[in-house]
């Protein structure tokens, strides 16, 4: 055997099988809402059961039997279903050291579930993330594909900040939902659909370049210091970040327009998340085990045009062993107006 | 990884094992784990195996096993790293086969991995000369490909590699 020349063969074999068949679409498939891409941008994914008839869209979450954590899991489960049902934006839900209960050193598993079950109901994230290949502080530019240039193009604008409204982005093509009323992702409106929602840059408010996101440094050029999207990559030690913010109510939202894309039709859905204990079958599942730090790992199908459905979701921490989990065991339910976390109001 | 050297390495480190304050310069083999969902400075987990069977391992500040590590390789270690990679390079060499049933596994559906890690291997192979490998973490990737051959290959080689560096870990040695 050749040694040289086995080596190389693995490694453009390995390229193609692991980067081309795996990576690759990954990347491409990287949007607001989860396996929306080039192909189709303005995707809208709904989360598992939905089928266009309106009414209570109950999704089940269960924990894996084998599980580690179980016996610790339970209150910060029935927490991140509260909070995704609730949907309640806020301001200020980016908690940091003595303002927590999380001990120095230790990562919030609430905090990350709750980002990834919104992947796992449909929500992808509003920044470029990991998946755009580029590293820090990069990674904050909103959401978008490279366009016809091959190349993320990354204009900071004159503030300075990376996923504002004056970031120059060349030929990118957006891919995050922007309100066409203010292109602020910190508030919400009364109506969220497709009239008031746009990834269209043309759909832009006078003035503006790019879609925002709803980064924590764009959360200071809003006046709401603080804030960050639940589903915007990028976690800490340390961090109670356990409430969603506007961006993230407002995704959701826009797919409970549902298929019709109007507001306050027969084919709304009011989503119902379920916790239910340590079971197999559930249409979400979750488990900590192995030696990743946190995925989602997901499918969806089409409903019709550009309507998708989760088709099986499940999320992973990783191992107790592996990594220094902090588990929350205190309920959400009284939490959600207290402190520093205020209710927006409708605009 | 030059298979044929990590066997003598399997060898020699028993013998080097007495003299574990020298090592090369070079290592043969980098395996790096990037967890992409942590914005921390150090958020990597990385794992050096020298020629002369020395490896060294660095676990981030968020892991159980926090810090960098050192210590001699064992032959049983060597063996089954060796064992791994052979594996590995077996199915990944069939490529075609691979490819056709990942498309088959993907008719109809889209799929998506969020804030799957992202990992790189370096080898050195016999002429000196290093390959650069990146991949996203097969152990993640068998959510949604399990039993795939390949897939499969490439997860138990991540794993060993993952359990060599604990090992590691356990036993003490500090760089």
């Amino acid at each position: 055997m050749k040694i040289a020349t086995t080596v190389a063969a693995i490694g453009r074999v390995l390229t193609s099988v692991l980067l081309g068949a795996f990576f690759v679409q990954s990347q491409v498939n990287a949007g607001a809402y989860v396996t929306a891409g080039a192909a189709q941008p303005d995707r809208i994914v709904h989360p598992s059961n939905y089928t266009g008839t309106g009414g209570t869209l109950t999704v089940t979450l269960c924990v894996a039997p084998g599980s580690d954590g179980i016996g610790s899991l339970d209150v910060l489960m029935q927490n991140i279903v509260n909070t995704w049902n609730t949907l309640e934006p806020t301001t200020g839900n980016v908690i940091l050291g003595g303002g927590n209960n999380i001990p120095s050193g230790e990562v919030d598993v609430e905090s990350t579930a709750l980002h990834e079950l919104g992947h796992c109901i449909g929500l992808a994230h509003p920044n470029l993330a990991s998946e755009s290949g580029l590293g820090e502080p990069d990674r904050n530019y909103t959401k978008a594909l490279q366009g016809p240039n091959n190349n993320y193009d990354l204009g900071i604008g004159g503030d300075g900040v990376r996923g504002s409204p004056d970031d120059q982005r060349g030929d990118d093509i957006n891919l995050h939902w922007f309100s066409i009323d203010d292109n602020n992702p910190f508030t919400v409106g009364s109506v969220v659909t497709p009239a008031t929602y746009s990834i269209d840059l043309g759909d832009l408010p006078a003035g503006d370049s790019f879609a925002a996101n709803a980064d924590i440094n764009v959360s200071n050029l809003f006046g709401v210091p603080n804030s960050e999207a639940a589903m915007q990559q990028g976690a800490r030690t340390d961090e109670d970040q356990r409430q969603l913010t506007a961006d993230d109510v407002a995704t959701i939202r826009l797919g409970i327009a549902g298929l019709d894309e109007t507001q306050g039709t027969a084919d709304d859905y009011n989503l119902n998340l379920v916790y239910g204990g340590v079971a197999n079958g559930c249409d979400v599942t979750f488990q900590m085990t192995g030696n990743s730090f946190a995925f989602c790992s997901l499918s969806t199908a089409q409903i019709q045009g550009r309507h998708y459905r989760m088709n099986s979701a499940s999320i992973t921490l990783g191992s107790t062993a592996a990594f220094n989990w902090f588990f929350n065991q205190t309920p959400n339910v009284d939490l959600i107006f207290e402190d520093s976390l205020e209710a927006i109001p409708l605009r | 990884m030059n298979i044929q050297l990590l066997r003598w390495i399997g060898i020699v480190s028993l013998s080097l094992t007495p003299l574990s304050g020298l090592w090369a310069a070079e290592p043969v083999l980098v395996y790096e784990r990037q967890f992409v969902l942590m914005e921390e400075a150090d958020n990597r987990m990385w794992v050096k195996v020298f020629e002369d069977g020395t490896i060294e391992a660095h676990f981030p500040p968020f892991m159980r096993d926090a810090g960098s590590y050192r210590r001699m390789l064992s032959s049983a270690d060597v063996t089954s790293l060796t064992d791994a990679l052979s594996l590995f390079e077996f199915q990944v060499n069939d490529a075609a086969r691979a490819e056709a049933e990942l498309n088959a596994l993907r008719a109809g559906n889209d799929f998506s991995i969020e804030d799957i890690d992202a990992v790189s291997i370096r080898y050195q192979d016999a002429s000196g000369q290093y390959i650069d490998l990146k991949m996203p973490a097969p152990d993640a990737l068998l959510s949604l490909h399990q039993g795939h051959p390949t897939v499969q290959a490439a997860a138990d080689l991540d794993a060993l590699v993952f359990s060599l560096a604990r090992a590691t870990s356990g036993a003490g040695g500090a760089p």
